[in-house]
């Protein structure tokens, strides 16, 4: 059993890692973006949609879409086939990008909706309404302060994430047909197999372990004062 | 004999702690204090900021428990008292009432704990809010439309309408403007004269103090440096930290 | 010192607002909040309701087998010919109810907890503190397939799924709602004056975190939405014969290539179940915001 959860988990820590890529980035961008417009009512309106909207794509009805598109129409990508990163890259990369961007589509929106906390507090610091700066020069006059302000919120909803990641792949490892871990679970739960069940617990509870740290570490070197439990 | 003093610290040590439980932090306020208040007295408590008068106030209420030494009220050791006995007014007008509360039912809310007759509580209420200068067209407000010296005309009504036997004002006045102060302190007065209850009047202002008080308790990093009638403090003090005081008060 | 003004004079009356700082639901000028009130109307009425509409009979082989949406099954038939018009309307409300129920639950439970974590000691606190992080933490479906493993599949597994994913945040919010009213003047008036925890709490507590929960009660409805969505997707949350919008787009997926309408016409309502009731939030907590 340790060696098919091990085989299986490849998929899924790619899987993971490629949907946390695909969360952060785009996450903070829009997060940015739309923190930095809100003072206009109209690209707040748009801004607050597009961040719901993230919020509110289903993974199940994204993924049956790609799927149906990728099954239907020829396009570069695939399913149902995960070659090794290593032997074929591209081939890797068209198995895996579809399913991290169902996977990330939640965890942008939630980023988002972060990100866009922080920029708001840092715009509505006294010294920076003083300035009279609007718009996308804030970003880059504030560049310290805003990143100071948003990197902990950030990586603590990523840390969140990352674990929902590692064992939320099941939907879309199912959606795609790929033997991943989650895959793995939800047909041991079918056939109510409890050692293997116990087995992926075990896997992502220690996994969920390790992130924890890995961020608390992170923590450090993002702000060295204080530590996240030392400020509580 | 003599009656027993109404509130009475005896020898009372007192620190805050702060921290989680492997990195406390002990502030310690006051040490080996004693300080007694008889009924229908009026005690003015000044100090510089930090200087424990909060921290006094409320172990006289029994909010907090001393390290060491004892509160008694009434002769007892303090303990839960009867609902309606112990008041207190506190400094900001923002939030000394509950937003969500008309000014009928703040007002009220002391006689429903003292379980006071359901159907007197109205005539009662709005007796007292008549006795603090608040016609009966304000029981159906809300805190939000009232202002900030209104608000705390409302505190002072709740504080009073059970007739305690002891009442706290922490800053009541401070975060008002000069002259709602001035009515304000004026109405605790009238106020006292009347119902005759035993009180702190904690405050930074030296004048205010000595006009409401009948003795002045100055306190200097938690011990008391000065004390004496209020009078006393109208003419030039001896103490040199109560003469700093009433260089700031006075003009 | 003269007492001059006051005596409440009438001229000091302000136009009177009729209820303190609370919650309107007429969204002022939030197109956003609107939409979603609209959406959320209709798709509960459609959900509650639909035994009432002329929609036909959810349980009945009227059709063919799996045949995308026509003149006479305008969303379709699924694997038994039974049509889907009707069967998408009922798992609407199995969807909205189940995850409604779960979010009350997971409401009282998390407010109990906030209001004593605010209450107790600092170490009775911090305990809760740290549970809720680590389950907070905890993978979503990681949860909800051990809770169906142990309670075995169907609609008990899917709701205690959702409230095990929806608690954590909920406890946080009424604790840090609770942390801040306890600090407040009145509270401590009221407690000076003889109140005990229970009065404190229905008096003062529970009523100035009202708005608070509600947001929160909206967004986790939403969420909760597809947590049974994914879980009945996988086969772990509701049975058949009973339907949900997962159970639908997870049947549906069987059938990608022959009738993508059956996946995607489920799987698009429960998107816009769950933006309904994520516009409500979003605009209740700008409007919070705004005051
Ligand atoms: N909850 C608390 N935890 C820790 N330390 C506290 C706490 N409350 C007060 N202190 C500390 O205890 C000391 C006395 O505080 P206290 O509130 O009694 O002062 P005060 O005379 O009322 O001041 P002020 O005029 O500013 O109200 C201060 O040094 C303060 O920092
Ligand atoms: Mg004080």
């Amino acid at each position: 059993m340790a060696g098919e959860i091990f085989g299986r988990a490849r998929v899924t820590i790619e899987l993971a890692v490629l949907g946390g890529l695909f969360t952060v980035v785009p996450g903070v961008a829009l997060g940015l973006l739309g923190g930095v417009s809100a003072r206009r009512r109209g690209s707040a309106t748009a801004t607050r949609l597009v961040n719901v909207l993230f919020l509110s794509l289903p993974e199940i009805l994204l993924g049956g879409l790609l799927v149906f598109v990728i099954t239907t129409y020829v396009v570069p990508f695939t399913v149902g086939v995960w070659p090794s990163l290593v032997d074929d890259p591209a081939g890797n990369l068209a198995a895996a990008v579809p399913p991290a961007l169902v996977l990330s589509t939640f965890g942008i929106g939630v980023v988002m909706a972060t990100t866009r906390r922080a920029v708001g507090t840092v715009l509505d610091e006294p010294y920076v309404r003083a300035t009279e700066i609007r718009g996308l020069p804030v970003l880059t006059t504030y560049r310290h302060h805003l990143w100071r302000n948003i990197a902990a919120p950030v990586l603590t909803v990523f840390g969140i994430y990352l674990a929902y990641l590692l064992g939320g792949a099941a939907i879309v490892e199912n959606l795609f047909a790929l033997n991943g871990l989650g895959s793995y679970l939800i047909n041991a739960a079918d056939q109510r197999d409890y050692p293997a069940v116990q087995g992926v617990v075990l896997a992502a509870a220690a996994a969920f372990v390790v992130i924890n740290m890995l961020i608390d570490v992170l923590y450090g070197v993002i702000d060295p004062r204080v530590g996240r439990r030392g400020a509580a | 004999m003599a009656e027993p003093p109404l509130v009475e610290l005896d020898d009372v040590s007192f620190a805050y702690s702060q921290g989680s439980a492997w990195a406390r932090v002990r502030t310690p306020v006051l040490e080996s204090f004693s300080l007694q208040i008889a009924p229908g007295e009026m005690i003015g408590l000044v100090g510089e900021s930090g200087s424990g008068k909060s921290t006094v106030g409320k172990l006289c209420l029994g909010l907090m428990r001393p390290e060491s030494g004892q509160v008694r009220f009434t002769g007892t050791p303090m303990r839960r008292q009867r609902p309606g006995t112990l008041s207190v007014v506190l400094q900001h007008p923002q939030t000394s009432l509950n937003p969500r509360l008309t000014v009928e039912r703040s007002v009220a809310e002391p006689l429903a704990l003292a379980r006071a007759d359901r159907t007197g509580r109205r005539e009662r209420v709005l007796q007292i809010l008549e006795q603090v200068g608040l016609d009966p067209s304000f029981a159906q407000r809300y805190p939000a439309q009232l202002s900030g010296g209104q608000r705390q005309r409302v505190s002072i009504a709740r504080a009073l309408v059970t007739e305690p036997r002891f009442v706290l004002f922490d800053e009541a006045v401070s975060a008002l403007d000069v002259s709602v102060q001035a009515q304000i302190i004026n109405l605790i007065r009238s106020l006292q004269d009347v119902h005759r209850f035993g009180a702190i009047f904690i405050s930074h202002d030296l004048r205010a103090t000595r006009y409401v008080a009948d003795r002045i308790i100055v306190l200097q990093a938690g011990a008391i440096v000065d004390e004496g009638s209020a009078h006393r403090f109208y003419e030039p003090a001896k103490h040199e930290y109560t003469r700093k005081l009433q260089l700031a008060s006075d003009i | 010192m003269t007492d001059s003004s006051t005596t409440g004079a009438p001229a000091a009356a302000r136009p009177a607002r009729s209820a303190p700082r609370s919650l309107r639901i007429p969204f002022r000028g939030d197109p956003l909040g609107w939409l979603g009130l609209l959406l959320l109307v209709l798709l509960v009425g459609v959900g509650i309701l639909h035994p009432l509409l002329p929609l036909g009979d959810p349980l009945a082989s009227v059709g063919p087998r799996v045949a995308g949406p026509s003149a006479r099954f305008l969303l379709g038939t699924d694997e038994l010919g039974r049509s889907l018009l009707p069967r998408v309307a009922s798992a609407i409300g199995v969807t909205i109810v189940l995850s409604a129920i779960a979010v009350l639950v997971a409401t009282v439970v998390g407010v109990a907890i906030g209001c004593c974590a605010a209450y107790a000691s600092r170490r009775v606190d911090q305990l809760i503190t740290r549970v809720t992080d680590v389950l907070f933490s905890f993978p979503t479906i990681l949860i909800a397939v051990l809770v169906s493993v142990v309670l075995g599949p169907g609609r008990p597994a899917a709701i205690v799924a959702i409230v095990a994913v929806t608690l954590p945040t909920m406890i946080r919010v009424a604790r840090a709602e609770a942390l801040r009213i306890v600090e407040l003047d009145f509270v401590t008036s009221a407690e000076v004056a003889g109140a005990r925890l229970g009065w404190i709490v229905r008096r003062h507590l529970l009523p100035n975190m009202r708005e608070a929960v509600i947001v929160q009660c909206t967004y986790s409805i939403s969420l909760g939405m597809l947590v049974e969505g994914g879980i009945s997707f996988l086969g772990l949350g509701v049975q058949a014969p009973d339907t949900s919008l997962g159970a639908l787009v997870g049947a549906g997926r069987l059938y990608l290539t022959v009738a993508p309408s059956y996946l995607l016409i489920p799987g698009f309502v429960l998107g816009l179940a769950v933006l309904a009731f994520n516009l409500v939030g979003d605009s209740l907590r700008a409007q919070r915001r705004e005051q």
